[in-house]
């Protein structure tokens, strides 16, 4: 359960280390480890998705 | 138009407090007409029956006056009973049935009735002042005619008069009737409307103080346990889709946020 939604921080986390992943959850209303609790629906990853496209834009990468 | 659909706290409250007072301001007019029906249905008392009533009652004290001085003039011979007929008594009596026959319209049944009671009292003004007259030639038959013929018409027109009370007294009647009823009616649909304004108001009150306090407790809860750095666990999402879930979805963020720095700065120091 939340693998998917999970990798994401790892993904944040390379794109611009604690503060991505802080902008991540702020944007997500989750953290880390309640992302590994729940389940990888469409409708979270999509939430996902649309936070890292802004990560990254924020981050310039 | 949106505020009449959003569910927003500022919405709801406008809608609330703007029907509660669309309530007493319909009240308010509904108030304001029934009192002006009040206050037409006493005008008809004041303007029209209670001076008909007055004219009728002076007119009747004059005629019987006049009555009394026919015969002090049959039983004396003084003509000062004569004078204060035709300078008094008369002239009272025409004045105050003049005057009740302008007060209601020209074809009522009041008009007729006053109209009925000068004819009588001007057929029997006519025969008394021609036994008056004989009087001075013949008093035994001036006496006759006092006793006879002239008090069948002072009988008939004073019956007449009683008739015409009679009429003004049903319109009072009437009228009180209709003014009890306008009042009691007026007082139910006031209280009824209040009744139902109050209880709409409780309702209202009731319903948007259902929907805030439980999740404005839970928002109490989570900064509480924010201010003393307790992030482990602490769930800021509340349901609705107003302003307080809108803040509750911000502290959410700011939570995880948190969330997320302590359990990454939890993972270096392992």
């Amino acid at each position: 359960m939340g693998a998917k939604l999970a990798s994401y921080f790892d993904q944040a986390g390379s794109v611009g280390g604690i503060q991505a992943k802080m902008k991540l959850a702020l944007l997500t209303k989750m953290a880390s480890p309640k992302a590994l609790e729940v389940a990888d629906t469409p409708d979270q990853i999509a939430v996902f998705e649309a936070a890292m496209t802004s990560i990254r834009q924020e981050f310039g990468r | 138009m949106a505020s009449l659909t959003s569910r927003s706290i500022r919405a709801r409250l406008y809608r609330g407090v703007g029907g509660l007072l669309v309530l007493l301001a319909t009240s308010s007019v509904l108030g304001l007409v029934l009192l002006h029906r009040l206050s037409s249905g006493e005008s008809t008392l004041a303007d029209k029956a209670q001076p008909y009533l007055a004219d009728l009652s002076s007119a009747a004290v004059a005629a019987k006056a006049a009555a009394n001085d026919e015969r002090g003039y049959l039983m004396t011979g003084d003509p000062k009973f004569v004078d204060e007929i035709r300078e008094k008594r008369d002239p009272i009596v025409y004045s105050a049935l003049d005057h009740a026959s302008s007060i209601y319209a020209a074809g009522s049944s009041e008009t007729k009735a006053v109209a009925a009671v000068r004819s009588g009292f001007e057929t029997w003004a006519t025969a008394r002042d021609a036994e008056l007259q004989q009087y001075a030639s013949d008093r035994k038959g001036a006496i006759d005619l006092a006793l006879g013929s002239n008090r069948d018409l002072r009988k008939a027109y004073e019956s007449k008069i009683d008739d015409a009370v009679a009429l003004a007294n049903a319109g009072v009647t009437s009228s009180d009737a209709s003014f009890t009823r306008t009042s009691t009616s007026a007082i139910w649909v006031l209280v009824g409307f209040l009744a139902f304004a109050l209880l709409t108001g409780i309702v209202f009150a009731v319903r948007l103080a259902g929907s805030l306090t439980a999740r404005v407790a839970k928002l109490t809860v989570v900064a509480e346990k924010l201010s003393i750095g307790d992030i482990d666990g602490v769930d800021a999402t509340i349901g609705g889709d107003d302003e307080l879930a809108k803040l509750g979805e911000s502290m959410q963020g700011v939570i995880a946020a948190f969330q997320e720095l302590y359990s990454s700065s939890s993972a270096k120091a392992a």
